[in-house]
């Protein structure tokens, strides 16, 4: 989705709590961040002409079933699947779909109910053990903690750099009434906690949560029904990993060849983002994200994160909401809750975590093998 | 019935065939089996149909090398679900000569002393035992 056409709006946002709720139903969630998202937006559900469901371990057809419970209305409902980047990447299809002026206004749900404990990478293989599991080697946190003892290696960045992540999405999700945890963790305890994956220390791995987002999405024209103050999704573009000979890579995409596009699509750069969500699954995503957005040097993200750049007061605010440690992961929800948060970023409704000035604001967002990045801006 | 009569023989099993090829002792080294590409020479490890450099369809298996250096690492504190190895254990990423990356856990190695760029060799491990006894073996990497 680029910039020609007409622009997108984000016209409405909306969640339920991330948390765990086991007396709650997938359809209980999707329908209640939904019906925020249309309040929050001034529609009601005869206004939607699409709807898109991000969704990674629900079953088949659970978008369906959600946007029945809001009504039946005949619009065409699709799940979209790029693991914990399906819902940003669902926003992507509503807003082509809009610019191509096939639909008018679109609403974008994403949903999950996770199992408790490590995400089981190996069952790919079908049937029973798959070889990579038996092996020792299907680690998900081990994916992350191996790209920061390269960083570490290579860059000299430091187990503390990596911790300092986690103590500020801790900071950020107790000004945060949706977060899944509102406690404050000093350094100190996360780099105590019990060791996952070196450097990766418990508290620097994303729980498992259940939740919800929605986000309703329309046409520059229609917004001016509804709102004097709209926030634009003005790029959002995906990509997978990229082949050089004779590399090495552990990355999920290429992400600073990617937000090198992003950028020109959207004539702006990286020193103007003011505020940005980033794909903290485990700390290091954070370290590694802010140098591959341009916001710093290439091996200088560990001390620009821990001089406080990332900080809601200061350089480049990031994961403002608590991000995925502190927030949450309901993975098919939070892309949409990325941009939920970039949204009332930009208008200026974030209350205690509000950045001042916020104009531009930022998302990366990865699945596994595949990653989204987006520019919302006033 | 001619060989049942010296007890059972234990055979060595691969954990999953096609990936390595087994030594023909217990003390030999198993041979990782990737692809190279017959029109650019690239190698490639998991085996791939299809070449990414140059679109060539129909790569050949290739033999790979048995020494690489430590590409990185982390010391994991807890094992995947379904594992056969034991926390706290190295996993890395070793890359070959030939330039693949290969995912392996390091044996026989200080776990405070695993650096990037350690030489490293692949070995045989035993993984377990099937029904019958005998040894369902896989490979790991150790330090030079
Ligand atoms: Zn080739």
């Amino acid at each position: 989705m680029g910039n020609d056409g007409t622009r997108v709006v984000v016209l409405g946002v909306g969640l339920h709590p991330f948390g765990r709720f086991p007396e709650k139903s997938m359809s209980d969630l999707g329908r209640t961040a939904a019906l925020e998202a249309m309040k929050d937006a001034g529609v009601s559900y005869n206004d939607i002409q699409a709807g898109y469901c991000g969704r990674v371990v629900a079953s088949t057809g659970v978008g369906l079933n959600i946007f029945e419970e809001l009504g039946s209305t005949g619009i065409p409902v699709t799940n979209v699947e790029l693991a914990c980047a399906s819902s940003s990447r669902a926003a992507e299809f509503a807003a082509t779909a809009i610019k191509a002026g096939v639909h008018d206004m679109c609403m974008v749900v994403g949903v999950e109910k996770m199992p408790r404990g490590m995400l089981d990478l190996g069952q790919s293989g079908g049937g029973g053990m798959s070889f990579a599991g038996a092996m020792g080697l299907a680690l998900l946190p081990g994916e992350y903690a191996m790209q920061a003892r390269r960083h570490m290696a290579l860059h000299g960045s430091k187990r503390e750099h990596f911790a300092q992540v986690s103590v500020k999405a801790h900071k950020n999700g107790c000004l945060n009434p949706y977060a899944q945890y509102q406690v404050p963790l000093s350094l100190e305890e996360v780099m105590n906690s019990r060791m996952v994956a070196d450097p990766i220390t418990l508290y620097q791995c994303c729980p498992t949560s259940d939740g919800a987002s929605a986000v309703v999405l329309c046409s520059e024209e229609t917004a001016r029904r509804y709102t004097t103050k709209p926030v634009y999704l003005t790029v959002s573009m995906g990509a997978t990993p990229i082949y050089t000979p004779g590399e090495v890579q552990l990355s999920e995409g290429p992400t600073a060849w990617l937000a090198q596009r992003v950028y020109e699509k959207a004539g702006l750069g990286s020193e103007d983002v003011d505020v940005a969500q980033c794909h903290d699954a485990f700390t290091p995503g954070e370290v590694l994200t802010v140098e591959k957005l341009g916001f710093c040097k290439e091996g200088e993200g560990g001390v620009f994160v821990w001089e406080g750049n990332t900080e809601i007061t200061g350089k480049k605010p990031m994961n403002t909401d608590g991000g995925l440690l502190s927030r949450g992961h309901p993975m098919g929800a939070t892309g949409g809750a990325m941009i939920t948060e970039i949204v009332r970023q930009l208008r200026g409704q974030a209350g205690p975590r509000q950045v001042a000035n916020a104009r531009v604001g930022m998302i990366h967002n990865a699945g596994v093998g595949g990653i989204q990045l987006s520019i919302l801006t006033t | 019935m001619s060989d049942s009569g010296e007890g059972s023989t234990k055979h060595m099993v691969p954990l999953r065939a096609g990936i390595f090829r087994l030594p023909d002792t217990p003390e030999g080294k198993p041979v990782l089996l990737g692809s190279r590409c017959p029109k650019c020479g690239a190698y490639y490890f998991p085996k791939r149909h299809i070449c990414i450099g140059c679109g060539h369809d129909g790569l050949d298996e290739a033999e790979l090398s048995a020494r690489g250096k430590v590409w990185t690492y982390t010391i994991a504190g807890q094992t995947p679900p379904g594992s056969l190895v034991e926390a706290p254990y190295a996993l890395a990423v070793v890359e070959l000569p030939e330039k693949v990356a290969i995912r392996a856990v390091l044996t026989d190695v200080d776990l405070d002393a695993v650096r990037v760029g350690m030489d490293v060799e692949i070995t045989l491990a035993k993984m377990k035992e099937d029904q019958d006894g005998n040894d369902v073996v896989s490979y790991k990497f150790r330090p030079v």
